[in-house]
């Protein structure tokens, strides 16, 4: 729709054509992004989240961008992320022989048999893209709770929009649990540090996102932007 | 109401700024001016590309059913274990939670994905008008349902590192897991590359959304709806 030009018996439309009026204007609307249907974004109450009224996809979410807690979560994920890479995992023992693993054995499991390929798709989705994306979500947010920002804020926050359905660790534990039940009957099972460590990580990621979803990280960031163009700006 | 393409607007796929297309402004392709991002107001080559990714995706089914996804060895006797199969010896171990699990991760999600996709992508090329909110919401079941049948291959990848212990028993992936997995990566991507705002394009209806008083964008909690200016509705 390059230069596409708009009919003018609508009084959106109208709107969005007045010239200078554009900046102002467009930055109250939202358009959806399954359907792209155009909204005027109205305020909604903490917690609650607007939806497209044609096809009542989320639009945006009324987050509490408390920069603070969500620093302190996504710290806390990634120190359980080390201590969850640190200790066995899973452990069986059948008839005196016992064998543990930890995350990431289950990576070499793989490429030690052959199936190198699966080997490293599976080391992005279980450990390198979940670390990328905590990593990344502290690259903005500690700059941010600093009033800083570091160079790359955009291209990180794409990254980390990028990889969000890349990133599986909690089917990971799903897996983990369901070969779980398929050996009970044939091994005794010991979960490992680790596997609660794992456990818990999974409970801060989804907390965090539940904090700080994309679209609000966004709005932080841009916020921030603002604060550094205002006059006083020595912070640029 | 209009949609943003019908005004001559895009909306940035990362961080949701809308933007004025035009043609003066912009270097092609065009950038979001604040996330840089690329902007296209239909995901590029949509139709082509999803296809394109699902038959790689069915393609790859194949050999994921054929060859064996692990390989089981209890005392030395070592048994190859195929998708389907693995879901018979769960079926005769009375395993059935685990059994329905497995059965519906490796086959129904896989099958019904590669269905509604098909049924998705003909439905917006031929140009179909009915049902576009269930359609709408059989693309959001896909997106977020396919991703999950990699808890197979991470199955078979954590009980071939568990299951080493010496002579008594030992388990090996198999050529089927790199199959199976590039069935649920492919089927990804097309999910990926299909876009959903397609479905909706032609859509005549929007008088009946556009009706005068009525609420333009609205927002729910529980059954709380609030018009433009914030006032409670019923």
């Amino acid at each position: 729709m390059l230069g596409a030009r708009p009919s003018s018996d609508d009084s959106m439309t109208r709107r969005v054509n007045d010239g200078d009026l554009v900046e102002s204007v467009l930055s109250n609307l939202v358009a959806c992004h399954e359907c792209d249907l155009l909204h005027e974004k109205v305020a909604i109450e903490i917690g609650a989240e607007a939806r497209c009224m044609r096809c009542n996809a989320g639009l945006y979410t009324n987050q509490q961008n408390s920069i603070d807690r969500a620093v302190a979560v996504g710290l806390a994920a990634l120190i359980m992320f080390v201590v969850a890479n640190s200790f066995p995992f899973l452990q069986i023992s059948v008839s005196g022989n016992s064998q543990s693993m930890s995350i990431i054995s289950a990576v070499f499991a793989l490429s030690s048999e052959g199936q190198w390929l699966l080997a490293v798709v599976c080391f992005g989705f279980i450990l390198l893209f979940p670390l990328l994306r905590m990593v990344g979500l502290l690259y903005i947010l500690l700059p941010l709770r600093l009033h800083r920002r570091l160079p790359g804020t955009e291209l990180v926050f794409r990254g980390i929009v990028f990889l969000s359905p890349w990133s599986m660790m909690e089917i990971y534990l799903f897996g983990a649990i369901v070969a779980l039940v398929k050996l009970a009957a044939m091994a005794n099972i010991e979960l490992g540090h680790s596997f609660w460590a794992f456990a818990l990580l999974n409970v801060l990621a989804a907390v965090s996102l539940q904090m700080i979803d994309n679209h609000s990280l966004w709005e932080l960031i841009s916020e921030s932007r603002e604060g550094e163009e205002s006059p006083a700006g020595e912070l640029v | 109401m209009r949609t943003a393409a019908e005004c001559g607007l895009v909306a940035c796929p990362a961080c949701g700024t809308i933007t004025r297309l035009s043609v003066e402004r912009f270097e092609v392709p065009p950038k979001c001016q604040l996330c840089f991002a690329r902007l296209h107001s239909r995901k590029p080559m949509s139709i082509q590309k999803s296809w394109a990714w699902l038959v790689a995706g069915v393609l790859a089914y194949i050999p994921a059913n054929v060859y064996p996804i692990m390989y089981t060895t209890v005392f030395g006797n070592s048994e190859p274990n195929t998708i389907v199969g693995g879901f018979f010896v769960l079926w005769e171990m009375k395993s059935y939670p685990i059994a329905i699990v497995v059965f519906v991760a490796s086959v129904v999600v896989p099958v019904l994905k590669f269905v509604a996709v098909s049924y998705l992508l003909i439905s917006i090329q031929r140009g179909f008008k009915h049902s576009r909110y269930d359609r709408t919401r059989l693309f959001r079941l896909t997106e977020f349902i396919g991703r999950w049948s990699m808890i197979d291959v991470f199955v078979v990848a954590i009980l071939a590192a568990l299951v080493q212990i010496g002579s008594v028993a030992q388990i090996a992936p198999g050529l089927g897991a790199t199959a199976f997995g590039l069935t649920v990566i492919f089927t990804m991507l097309s999910a990926l590359a299909l876009d959903s705002r397609l479905i909706w394009d032609g859509d005549q209806d929007l008088a009946s959304v556009n009706r005068p008083g009525h609420i333009s964008g609205h927002a729910k909690r529980g059954n709380n709806l609030y018009a433009n200016d914030g006032t409670p509705l019923a």
